[in-house]
């Protein structure tokens, strides 16, 4: 087994041709790297700066109402992790901020795609583009050849005489074809890491490990299913056509159909539709800006009684910060209520297309690439539930001021000093932990071993059917 | 050998091989799902479109009540008074909408990445998040829909592949081209023949899929030029593939070495070369995080606030003169309600400043963008179609454009009948609809 591993070695490193292709294309993989390092560190660059500039904003605030603060607001950043340089995700077409301020959820904007005209389907060249598009390919044109060659010039017949096994044989194959990959996706990962050593830490370096393991799994998938194929098929070059067909299926027609038919199956509201039910929802609650509103004049009487006195005039607080406050809490419980809905939808959505890798292990790949390099969906929702809890956070700090920093109801005058707003902590993305990422990719997982146990079969038990 | 009878040839190699028969009702199947997906957002949109004129004018019927009763708004917000052209406008109940062409159902394009309606207000922007794309998965919006337009530009050149690849190399390597060549008066004439009854295999199959979309989407198949430019592109894409393909297979001697060439072109033109330039166009124009819009949005608007009324009302006047000789300003001491009332006027220019620089931006990555398509022509093919379907970057930019006059349109109106003092009835409100809605139009 280990003489025709290094012999099939020696026949790709021998052919000149394949060894020029080889090395642009190790070329072309370490420059694609190097690039999305390049752009991933610019857009970093600017996106501090933006960040800092909002924040001197913020906390050169020198005297303000509370309240104005709310609707002057904040911007907050998606913050890419260093894994997106590997794999983009959905960062292209997710907006790149999202404004923070009372009263209204936002949403993201200003998405790249949004910025230019139709560029690329399949994004900026990321390895995540070689990784799961091009290597598979080319893992399929040198399984192919590895077996069509020997069956051309006869000697997979010799080699089965010398005691090796079918069985044997098409697994040294598998594995020899498999470690090309494994050494490009080293080359990937080498380079990464050297342009990323400083920012490695426990996380990445387990996101990462994860990484690898997903493409290695997928790797021995075409692998070892172009492998038996061939050698099954009496014509081989209807084996190339056939798996030419498969790559063509799982990577281009099956993900886009699936996830079509996903977000048929769980459609998602319009816009015009959530923002309807929302104001319909938020109307039967407490209007902060409206003092005459029949709610607030119950939180009112509440409050005159909690404080013992009769009039807002003799309350020791503002009652606007707690009557906005109460309108918060209403509108939050009215965007929990609705979209909450909204990602129940999306985790449907997920759920179905995940099941997907049952008949498209390419489905799996794609899931836990993004996953482990942090720009999936799965991600995008967790950030926007992180800014959502500090507006919230920011919001109720202000509504506090407001009521209880010192001004007395109706007193819209009133300014907060500017020590209160620099106290107030700025947005501090924190990336999901992998044990959580893991159980959320645990169908993905599944999947991949799935096809892994089955091409394991395929070529363990099931070659003795094959005829030379 | 004569033409017909080396398509008859390949004809019959070609019913004989089931996976050549598979890959073409898969491309088929595709391409059919494609424009069904195509008809379905476009009907999608145009449902939309409608409800959302439903609710306009529902909108509108609620508040030309309060005219005909007498009455100044909704009796829980006291301080809404109809009659004055601030409140009124607020209500004028007015959207914009992006109707999309019957074409859009070859070419879903830059579509799911706007909004294709919006409602429309003084205080409103071109950079609003309803501009932004209707509620979707972003993975689905990654991934992209399959429009048929992604069926002819990454699928049927894939299929050529797939019925051609083994052409002239097939014959090479089982030892019968010479005896091939002692039939034919010229190798390349012949293997061109041969190409040419996939090609024309292809586009019949393309053609009656685009016919199929026109009865799908009821457009008209002699007069409509957005659908020609969709046949031109489309055919036009079909013969660049298959002169590449050409080259590759006149060269090749195995059949490995043609698909492996024919592959490493497909990818080559419609992964990597498409990718690198998406990738530099990140690195020489960086996605703008639209600072100084926010600067204005934010900062200047509340800049403005402190402002002195006399400068804020010689500022209204350099952009509206009429004011000057209006009924508020003959006034000693403009009111400061008719100064508030018109800052959404100066904050829409502040903005329409702004913005000329984000677009001029914007104009220049795409210039970059375009001056490639001659290295990446899968960009170039994708663009047109976008166009001929009205999805394209500059079918939005236009809409864009709409809005803005729309938002125009409400701050003149209001701001000039606020410093006239006009007292606005429910005919004046109909003329307030009517002049926004015409600005803001899709043309």
């Amino acid at each position: 087994m280990r003489s025709i591993f290094i012999n099939e070695w020696r026949l790709l490193l021998r052919s000149k041709v394949l060894l020029s292709i080889g090395l642009c294309f190790i070329l072309t993989l370490i420059a694609s790297v190097w690039i999305s390092h390049k752009q991933v560190s610019l857009e970093k660059t600017a996106q501090d700066e933006a960040k800092q500039h909002l924040r001197a904003q913020w906390e050169n605030i020198e005297e303000m109402n509370p309240h104005s603060a709310a609707h002057y607001g904040t911007y907050v950043f998606k913050t890419s992790s260093i894994l997106s340089s590997l794999d983009n995700g959905v960062n292209n077409v997710t907006g790149r901020m999202i404004r923070v301020e009372g009263h209204v959820q936002n949403e993201m904007v200003h998405s790249e795609a949004s910025q230019m005209v139709f560029v690329s389907k399949f994004g900026k060249l990321r390895a995540s583009i070689f990784l799961q598009y091009i290597i598979p390919l080319l893992l399929i044109f040198l399984a192919f050849y590895s077996i069509y060659s020997e069956k051309q010039s006869g000697r997979l017949k010799l080699l089965l005489l010398q005691s090796n096994s079918l069985k044997r044989l098409l697994w040294t194959k598998t594995l020899s074809v498999c470690s090309v990959g494994l050494l490009l996706l080293a080359f990937v990962v080498l380079i990464f890491g050297i342009l990323n050593v400083q920012s490695f830490d426990e996380e990445i370096l387990k996101r990462l490990t994860l990484f690898i393991g997903a493409y290695l799994f997928y790797y021995f998938i075409v692998s070892g299913f172009t492998v038996y194929l061939t050698a099954r098929f009496k014509n081989a070059t209807l084996a190339l056509t056939f798996m030419l067909g498969i790559w063509m299926f799982w990577t281009i027609f099956l993900p886009n159909v699936l996830m079509s038919s996903a977000e048929k199956l769980h459609p998602l509201p319009s816009r015009n539709k959530l923002a309807t039910d929302m104001k319909e929802d938020r109307a039967k609650g407490i209007d902060g800006h409206n003092p005459t509103d029949e709610r607030a004049i119950v939180l009112k009487e509440e409050v005159l009684a909690k404080y013992g006195v009769d009039s807002l005039s003799q309350l020791p607080i503002n009652f606007d910060g707690i009557r906005m406050q109460a309108d918060e809490d209403y509108g939050n419980q009215v965007w929990d209520k609705h979209f909450g809905g909204v990602i129940t939808k999306l985790q449907l959505q997920k759920k179905s297309l995940q099941r997907g890798g049952i008949i498209n292990p390419f489905i799996s790949l794609q899931n836990l690439s993004m996953g482990f390099a942090a720009s999936d969906n799965y991600h995008h929702q967790i950030f926007l539930e992180q800014v959502e809890y500090y507006r919230r956070k920011l919001i109720q700090s202000l509504n506090i001021e407001h009521a209880h920093g010192g001004s007395k109801t109706g007193d819209w005058g009133w300014k907060a000093k500017n020590s209160f707003f620099k106290g107030i902590p700025d947005f501090d993305y924190q990336l999901e932990k992998i044990k959580a990422v893991i159980r959320t990719y645990i169908l993905d997982v599944a999947c991949l071993l799935m096809w892994t146990v089955l091409i394991f079969g395929l070529l363990s038990f099931n070659s003795k059917k094959i005829e030379l | 050998m004569k033409k017909w009878f080396i398509f008859i040839f390949e004809w019959k190699h070609f019913i004989r091989n089931p996976f050549k028969v598979l890959a073409l009702v898969l491309f088929f199947a595709s391409a059919i799902y494609g424009i069904n997906n195509g008809v379905e957002l476009f009907e999608q949109q145009n449902q939309k479109i409608k409800t959302i004129k439903e609710i306009a004018s529902e909108g509108a019927k609620e508040i030309n009540a309060y005219y005909q009763k007498g009455e100044l708004g909704p009796t829980d917000h006291p301080w809404v008074d109809v009659t004055t052209p601030f409140w009124a406008m607020w209500y004028t109940s007015t959207y914009a909408y992006k109707t999309p062409l019957p074409t859009m159902i070859y070419s879903i394009g830059q579509a799911e990445q706007y909004g294709f309606y919006k409602k429309l207000t003084f205080n409103s922007s071109v950079y609003d998040t309803d501009m932004v794309e209707e509620i979707a998965n972003p993975k689905r919006l990654q991934i992209g829909t399959l429009d048929f337009s992604f069926s002819i530009l990454f699928l049927s050149p894939l299929l050529l592949l797939i019925l051609t690849y083994h052409l002239k190399a097939n014959e090479a390597e089982n030892g019968v081209l010479p005896l091939i060549q002692l039939q034919i008066t010229s190798k390349s004439a012949w293997l061109i023949s041969r190409l040419l009854f996939y090609l024309l295999l292809q586009s019949a199959i393309i053609l009656a899929l685009i016919i199929y979309g026109a009865l799908q989407g009821q457009i008209s198949l002699w007069i409509s030029t957005p659908l020609h430019e969709v046949i031109f592109y489309t055919l036009t894409y079909q013969i660049l593939w298959a002169v590449i393909y050409y080259i590759i297979l006149s060269k090749s001697i195995t059949v490995l070495a043609s698909s492996i060439s024919m592959t490493g072109i497909f990818l080559l033109l419609t992964f990597i070369v498409p990718g690198i330039i998406h990738q530099m166009v990140s690195i020489k124009f960086p996605v703008n995080n639209m600072l100084d819009y926010i600067d204005t949005e934010r900062d200047e608007r509340w800049a403005l606030y402190d402002e002195s009324d006399s400068l804020i009302t010689s500022q209204l006047i350099n952009l509206i003169p009429e004011i000057e000789t209006s009924l508020a300003n003959q006034d000693s001491l403009v009111s400061h309600e008719v100064i508030s009332r018109s800052y959404s006027l100066l904050i829409n220019e502040m903005i329409k400043e702004r913005a000329v620089e984000i677009e001029l931006e914007n104009e220049r990555r795409n210039e970059w963008i375009n001056q490639w398509n001659w290295l990446n022509p899968l960009t170039f093919f994708q663009n047109q179609l976008n166009k001929a379907a009205g999805t394209h970057f500059n079918n939005y930019k236009v809409y864009k454009e709409q809005i803005q006059a729309g938002i125009d349109t409400q701050n003149n109106l209001m701001v000039k009948d606020i410093w006239n003092g006009v007292l606005v009835d429910a005919e004046k409100y109909k003329d307030y609809r009517t002049k926004i809605v015409n600005d803001g139009k899709t043309p």
